[in-house]
């Protein structure tokens, strides 16, 4: 016989009051966890995407649209704009490095991307097998595309015309073979398929003389501009220069997603503000259990201070109620939590090709472990009011 | 052994209780009779250490309860006092079984090896010691009060009025109980009550 045995009996012998309690405190604990680790995740990842990238110029249209498409790649492009004047912007004093991109094709869902070799740099990864493309109609693959179609060095593909995953007009004219696979970054860049500019507009050149009327594209329209800029002068002049004189769009990425992502935390905050409600909603009904347990089972408290029990046992008998309530709920919460969250991730990878990791999310349950720690300790401090206060004599007394 | 000496309490300035002197030597009884107000129960619990006297001194096997720390006076009362109730208290979420385990748990007495099982014989309760106190008959739950009194092998045994529900068989049973199980302690066993029935059993009595 201890202390947490009796308390363990005290929980079991009222089901339904200690049912709701764990409910409640379950519900906020997994919202919590859930909320902050989304929340946390989502921000690591729009910004990790960034990979540097200052500026993006584009055809006009809506500037998170451009964002989206060229730096996440979880959109559709604005447009194409001609190359031969995009090359004139990337001459400017203030950039350090341009990389022109072209989208437009895909194989079975991912993207593919026609490029230069500063893209991969760009992206802070390098080969892992293989070589990077040099001739036309080469491909370099991420690593979660080799992942999961099985795709080596040496295979080859046809490409499809499009951006979804079903795409049927395909361009079975020019293989793609594979010549390099990169390295994982954990970044988009791992569900890209790369190759070089040329491969992209003689793929389109071929259709276009087939099919003129479907594929209208200039031979040397790119979709974007990734820049990289040397100082932040160039932030200051270049954007606005950029939209007023010329007919191409100039987007800064981190302001898009700040924007997108303090739009998106409006949703994240108010569900995080109804957890910590029910939170203290629990707090409080915890409070009340545990008063209610000292008022009601007074005499069986002053019982056991006649047992030789000193008023510290009894205060232990309160808190560890509460601690074995608690506990219990965050252990529930928690699991339900990384339950959802492992669902919501292999929802993302199978919908997005993106594989998403935990952050921090140890850091995140101790930090709340830690917080309801001290809901317990107020909850059982303001109960046990009564135990100081109790007199043996005249509780026993009324019941003898 | 059991001792008091010019034991006094008042409750307000207005009333006080000025008690009879108390000797008793190893294992005797003593009955103490009184009608309803006369501080019978406050001289019960100033034995039981949960009072403190107003004047005079307490001493339970050489010990002068009134002079020791309330530290050690919680750790003398629940090793050597046993009070058995009018309407018995137990903790209700606990089995006969487990109440009985918890009684010498907050005493700090470890479980002697068939200690329980061998009380809840005695005392006809074994066929019920896995059901709550809630569902013992009347009889069945003087008895679990009788056991928890007298588990942890007191040096005294107090009774507080604990035949007064009880019809004249069962009245004769209970006290038989007691006195049995306070002479396996060894303990001195005080019964505080105003059931005149119960005076016949005892050679020592106190009227107050």
């Amino acid at each position: 016989m201890n202390i947490l045995r009796i308390s363990y009996k005290n929980i079991i012998a009222k089901p339904l009051p200690t049912f709701l309690t764990v409910l409640r405190l379950t519900l906020s604990i997994g919202l919590l966890l859930g909320v902050k680790q989304l929340d946390k995740v989502f921000e690591s990842q729009l910004h990790q995407s960034l990979n540097g990238v200052d500026m993006v110029v584009g055809a006009k249209g809506s500037p998170l649209q451009l964002v989206l498409s060229t730096v996440l790649h979880i959109d559709n492009p604005t447009g194409n704009i001609p190359y031969n004047e995009a090359k004139k912007i990337a001459e400017n004093k203030y950039i350090q490095e341009a990389i022109p991109i072209s989208i437009g094709d895909s194989y079975k869902g991912y993207k593919i991307i026609g490029t230069s070799v500063g893209f991969v740099d760009l992206h802070k990864t390098s080969i892992e097998k293989g070589v990077m493309f040099t001739n036309n109609y080469e491909v370099v693959i991420g690593n979660a595309v080799s992942e999961n179609l099985n795709l080596n060095i040496g295979d080859t593909f046809y490409s499809s015309h499009g951006l979804i995953e079903n795409a049927v007009e395909s361009h079975d004219e020019h293989p793609l073979k594979v010549v390099g696979i990169l390295k994982p970054t954990q970044n988009v860049i791992d569900r890209l398929i790369l190759t070089n500019l040329e491969s992209i507009w003689h793929l389109h050149e071929h259709e276009d003389e087939n099919n003129s009327q479907d594929h209208n594209h200039d031979d040397e329209d790119i979709t974007a501009l990734l820049i990289k800029f040397k100082n932040k002068r160039g932030l200051l002049f270049l954007p606005r220069n950029i939209n007023e004189n010329t007919n191409f769009q100039a987007a800064l990425p981190k302001y898009q997603l700040d924007k997108l992502f303090k739009f998106t935390a409006i949703g994240t905050k108010a569900i995080t503000w109804i957890a910590l409600s029910i939170l203290f909603v629990s707090g409080i009904s915890m409070f009340v259990s545990l008063y209610r347990m000292v008022k009601e089972k007074a005499k069986e408290l002053a019982l056991i201070r006649t047992y030789g029990a000193r008023r510290n046992k009894l205060i232990l008998l309160v808190f560890s109620e509460g601690l074995l309530v608690g506990l219990f709920s965050f252990l529930l919460g928690a699991l339900l939590a990384t339950f959802i969250l492992q669902t919501i991730f292999s929802l993302i990878k199978d919908t997005y090709k993106q594989q998403i990791y935990f952050l921090e999310y140890y850091n995140d349950i101790l930090e709340l472990f830690l917080f309801i720690f001290g809901i317990i300790i107020i909850a059982t401090l303001l109960a046990i009011r009564p135990i100081f206060k109790m007199d043996i004599s005249k509780i026993i007394s009324h019941e003898s | 052994m059991l001792k008091t000496v010019d034991v006094t309490f008042s409750y307000t300035k207005e009333s006080s209780f000025h008690f009879p002197n108390i000797k008793l030597s190893s294992s005797q009884s003593l009955l103490i009779l009184g009608k309803s107000g006369i501080g019978k129960t406050t001289l019960l619990h100033l034995l039981a250490g949960i009072l403190s006297p107003d004047n005079g001194t307490i001493f339970i096997n050489d010990t002068n309860i009134t002079s020791i720390s309330s530290k050690k006076l919680d750790l003398f009362r629940g090793k050597q006092i046993g009070i058995v109730f009018q309407n018995t208290i137990a903790i209700s979420s606990l089995t006969v079984y487990e109440n009985l385990q918890a009684r010498l748990y907050f005493s700090g007495i470890s479980e002697q090896k068939g200690a329980i099982t061998t009380i809840l014989e005695q005392l006809d309760l074994d066929s019920v010691k896995n059901q709550k106190p809630n569902t013992l008959s009347t009889g069945q739950l003087q008895r679990l009060g009788i056991a928890l009194g007298v588990i942890h092998k007191p040096a005294i045994i107090l009774a507080d009025e604990p035949t007064s529900s009880l019809d004249d068989e069962n009245c004769e049973l209970v006290i038989q109980l007691l006195k049995n199980q306070a002479e396996k302690s060894n303990a001195n066993l005080i019964i505080i009550t105003h059931d005149h029935r119960i005076k016949n059993s005892f050679t020592n009595t106190i009227v107050l």
